[in-house]
């Protein structure tokens, strides 16, 4: 199988992620449930992989990094954790159901009130939207640093420089860059990142954590055991235990660590240029393919590896079926959870077959894919 | 050639029907939903069954009782793979 669909999870994780976790699996004992050498394994590789987050991802205090088993847990926790009643948000057409569920949720339980920075046929957005929709009630901005669907990536150090100078929380879902593009909290303005272990992370699913920057009150989704204040009625107000009720996942925990060494070693502008190597490849040789419509703003290097596309109007997941059982490359077709996004390129109906890459993938297997398309498009019934 | 395109709610349903044919030894193979056959509720995935095998796919559905959303027909929109430079 050629996996294209990296944006939805990488199935190819560097063998160092395989060792950890099933060296973890027969060692690792409950983290902050006792002080025996299996609890105190588990505590000491929460803690470094804390530290080795915070600073992966420029987060001032390790305390503050909180293990999720994936994105949108971590949105969840910091859209519904920090929004009260009448409270404005702005957010983007881009957005996945993982930012957007959550927010309508806000919308119909507490009152809060949304606007939507649209978004041209290409996807891409006018900045100075997010300036226009500021009302004295807004509270924060929450976006994606790259949307899932055209892999069109925001400035988010701009959007940052706005959330500042109006004093707005903001709230990044890195669910798309995390681990493929460098980030840092404090140099971009980001005061909550979300992000997931299992994609360019290149860890197990199951992972992913919320970053804080600075002393922001949050309240937990969750509630429950966290090994310590055992009498306390309520939940524990000191982070991380604030937010981490119940056990965490110490075998993904170490394979996410794994994860972080991979990269930091191997260079996260190493793997960022071979991935947009394989993008603007597969981009150059699909080009011509006659009646194609790609997607998304390709002028730019500032993208996510992601290339969505149709082939005149044919159904999207015929042509991603086709892919797979005739010539077993792996694509997504259909919504993606990206509903606005589908209406803003005015594909809802249609859906787009996305062509997502990773770092295992290879300029030969991009080469391959394209000639299945440009067959597939040959193929069409007129 | 029209072609079935049988669709759930999600994809545990798709997956217990998948069995049952497969078990019934009704040919039907795992597919993307078609964007113009499911419509905005149903799950991104289908059972795809060729016109042949559709009357038996649905008597397996009856005698088992098996949850699903709808099957819909659909013309092929891709013809045979052939070998382009015959």
């Amino acid at each position: 199988m050629i996996y294209l669909d990296n944006a939805a999870t990488t199935i190819h994780k560097p063998p160092c992620v395989v060792r950890a976790v099933t060296e973890a699996l027969t060692s690792l004992g409950n983290a902050s449930r006792g002080a025996h050498e299996g609890a105190l394994a588990t505590n000491r590789l929460v803690y470094r992989t804390r530290r080795k987050l915070a600073s992966f991802f420029g987060c001032p205090e390790s305390e503050k990094v909180i293990f999720t088993c994936n994105s949108t847990e971590a949105l969840n926790i910091a859209i519904c954790g920090t929004l009260h009643e009448g409270d404005h948000v702005i957010t983007t057409v881009l957005e996945h159901n993982s930012v957007l569920r959550p927010l309508y949720r806000m919308q119909n339980e507490r009152g809060v009130s949304l606007g939507f920075v649209p978004a041209d046929k290409q996807g891409c957005i006018d900045y100075a939207d997010f300036e226009r929709m500021i009302r004295p009630q807004t509270r924060a901005i929450v976006c994606t640093h790259a949307s899932n669907l055209t892999g069109n990536m925001l400035d988010i150090r701009r959007i940052g420089r706005i959330a500042k100078e109006h004093k707005l929380l903001f709230i990044v879902d890195a669910s798309q860059t995390a681990g493929a593009v460098p980030i840092d909290m404090v140099q971009m303005g980001i005061s909550l990142l979300c992000f997931t272990g299992h994609k360019s992370m290149m860890g197990p699913q199951g992972t992913g954590g919320l970053c804080i920057n600075g002393d922001i009150e949050i309240e937990p989704l969750k509630t429950g055991g966290s090994g310590v204040q055992s009498f306390l009625t309520e939940q524990p107000r000191e982070y991380p235990t604030r937010l981490e009720a119940g056990t965490l996942n110490g075998h993904g925990i170490a394979g996410l660590s794994a994860a972080v060494d991979f990269i930091s070693q191997t260079g996260i502008d190493v793997i960022r240029a071979h991935e947009q190597e394989l993008a603007r490849t597969f981009y150059r040789l699909i080009t011509g393919i006659p009646d194609i419509h790609i997607y998304g703003d390709h002028t730019s290097d500032e993208r996510s590896p992601i290339v969505a596309l149709n082939i005149a109007d044919l159904d999207s997941a015929i042509v991603a079926d086709e892919l797979a059982y005739s010539y077993g490359i792996a694509t997504r077709a259909g919504a993606h959870c990206a509903p606005l996004m589908h209406k803003a390129l005015g594909t809802q109906e249609q859906g787009a077959v996305r062509f997502s890459f990773g770092f295992y993938n290879t300029i030969g297997e991009c080469e391959a894919a394209a000639e299945a398309l440009r067959q597939i498009a040959d193929r069409r019934v007129l | 050639m029209v072609r079935y395109y049988i669709l759930f709610d999600n994809y545990e349903q798709g997956l217990a029907l998948h069995d049952l044919l497969d078990g019934a030894g009704v040919s039907n193979r795992i597919t993307p939903a078609p964007a113009a056959a499911r419509g905005k509720l149903c799950c991104g995935m289908s059972l795809l069954v060729e016109a042949d095998m559709i009357d038996r796919a649905r008597e397996v559905i009856q005698d088992n009782n098996a949850v699903y959303h709808s099957i819909v027909p659909m013309d092929n929109q891709l013809q045979a793979k052939r070998d382009r430079y015959c």
